[in-house]
This record gives structure tokens, C-alpha cells and sequence, in this order.
């Protein structure tokens, strides 16, 4: 009985569970392993499931404890920091007042360049790009866009406050615009 | 004046700000100041915007995060093996 239940729940849950596990350890083994644990765990567990909560949130949370402990298993390289007040990223972008600094070429109209999103070589420099974030931001991205969270949900997914949020998704979004710039806007301009 | 208006720092954080949880009406207001006045601004908005966009797409279309196809039998397989370890 306890292992239909557990059965059913690796076919509605499994691929969901996985697309959750593969942004934060970017490791196809590593991410199918945290998965399997986690319903072998469920079913050894399975009488601390509680009827009126949602299997799958039950799942998420058991996911979530198997991925803190490979963070910590695996030293502190894959650990999502918390977000740093640090002046060196904003000089990167910002002058001491505010300002764009000079060497961002932000007066680049990239974004008005013609049939943008049907062109396949742009998309996969902006996903190369995306592959090079820091997890922490490519991970404030990834769940929003990729499992579709709404900001609430996203923000306690990553234990952080709103304010946070959006900035983890302002810096992700400076950096990838920065890439851009550098690997697709320049690469593609036509020179004299 | 310029100290009532947003430094392109203060701006950037406003623009994602406003898609995530949404702002006041000074905000806004000084926001719309800013961005009609700086065209960097105004070029990252749009950016920005561009970019919700493009993730989109990338993320829907892209399947190298798609789960192996035989994973759930492995891990049925292994559910089934600890079950026979318990009998």
C-alpha cells in the first residue's frame, strides 16, 4: 500500500522534483541521486505524512533537506551565498554616485535589433550567458522563469526577503546584459 | 534638483522593483522622471523587459534540464528493493 502510494507519486512528481534539483546542483547524476533519496526517504517516512498537505510540497521539503546536505557535502562551491552589500559589484555597473560607469556601454540598443527573439544565436549566447551567472543569481532566474513561481514563493524557496529578491534579479539581469554586450552585440556588429 | 531625482542605481533597482512587488506612486512618479530624462535608464528598461521575455523562451524550449526518461523506473527499482529489505 505504502509503496503504490510512493510509486504514484515518482510518476506525477519525479520530472518536477528533478527540473527543482538540477538548477540548484547543476549535476544530471547528482540531481537524479538527490531525487531517488528523496522518495526513498518518503517512503521510510511515510507515516509522518500528513493527509491535507500536499504530497508534492511534502516532497519539496524533503528535496530541499537532501540539497542542503550536498551544499555541505560538497564544500561551500555550489552554496548559494547570501547576497553580498558589496560595493565591488555595483562599481562594476555604477559610479560612486550612481551613475552608469562610462565603461558600460549602456547607450548599446541591442535590445531594438530586429526579430530579437527569433534569433536563434542570440538565445544561445543569452543561454551561454546564463549558464555563467553565479548560482545564486542564475538560481533567483531560474525559479522564477523555470518552475514559474510566483515572488512569494520564490523568496522563501530561497530564504531571502522581497527586497533581496529583486535585487538578486536586477544583478542577474545587469550581468547578462553585460555579457550580451560583450559576446553578442560586439561579436555581431559589422566592422569597417 | 538632481538630488530629487533617482541616481541610475537607485533606477535599475526601482525597475525590477515594479515587477516584482510593485510601486508606491512617489516611486513611480520619480521613476518616470528618471527614465524619461536618461536614456541609459531607459535602454535598460527595456532590456529588462527583453530579457523577461528571451528567459522565457530559452527555458520553455530548452530540455538539457529535461529529467533522464528511465529515472522513474530506476527509482521504482530501488523503492522495490528497500521494500524487499523491510519484509
Amino acid at each position: 500500500m505504502q509503496q503504490k502510494t510512493i510509486d504514484q507519486w515518482v510518476n506525477l512528481y519525479a520530472d518536477e522534483l528533478y527540473r527543482w534539483a538540477i538548477i540548484r546542483v547543476k549535476d544530471a547524476h547528482e540531481a537524479e541521486d538527490l531525487v531517488q533519496d528523496t522518495f526513498l526517504a518518503a517512503y521510510q517516512a511515510i507515516d509522518q505524512f500528513k493527509a491535507e498537505s500536499h504530497p508534492k510540497t511534502w516532497l519539496i521539503g524533503i528535496l530541499k533537506l537532501k540539497v542542503m546536505d550536498y551544499y555541505r557535502r560538497s564544500g561551500s562551491a555550489h552554496r548559494p551565498r547570501p547576497l553580498d552589500n558589496d560595493q565591488d559589484w555595483e562599481a562594476a555597473f555604477f559610479d560612486q554616485k550612481g551613475d552608469w560607469q562610462k565603461t558600460q556601454s549602456n547607450a548599446l540598443p541591442w535590445h531594438s535589433a530586429p526579430h530579437l527573439l527569433d534569433d536563434s544565436e542570440f538565445l544561445s549566447t543569452l543561454k551561454n550567458c546564463l549558464e555563467h551567472l553565479p548560482s545564486r543569481l542564475s538560481g533567483a532566474l531560474s525559479a522564477k522563469y523555470l518552475l514559474g513561481l510566483a515572488a512569494k514563493e520564490t523568496c522563501q524557496e530561497l530564504g531571502v526577503t522581497p527586497s533581496n529578491y529583486w535585487q538578486l534579479i536586477r544583478r542577474g539581469k545587469l550581468s547578462l546584459k553585460k555579457c550580451l554586450e560583450k559576446n553578442w552585440f560586439h561579436q555581431t556588429q559589422r566592422r569597417p | 534638483m538632481k538630488t530629487l531625482i533617482y541616481s541610475c542605481q537607485k533606477a535599475t533597482e526601482l525597475v525590477e522593483k515594479h515587477k516584482v512587488s510593485g510601486l508606491t506612486i512617489q516611486e513611480r512618479i520619480r521613476l518616470n522622471i528618471h527614465l524619461s530624462m536618461c536614456s541609459q535608464c531607459k535602454a535598460y528598461s527595456q532590456q529588462s523587459e527583453l530579457l523577461e521575455q528571451a528567459l522565457e523562451i530559452l527555458i520553455s524550449d530548452q530540455d538539457d534540464n529535461a529529467p533522464p526518461t528511465d529515472m522513474k523506473e530506476r527509482i521504482q527499482k530501488k523503492l522495490s528493493e528497500l521494500k524487499k529489505k523491510d519484509e
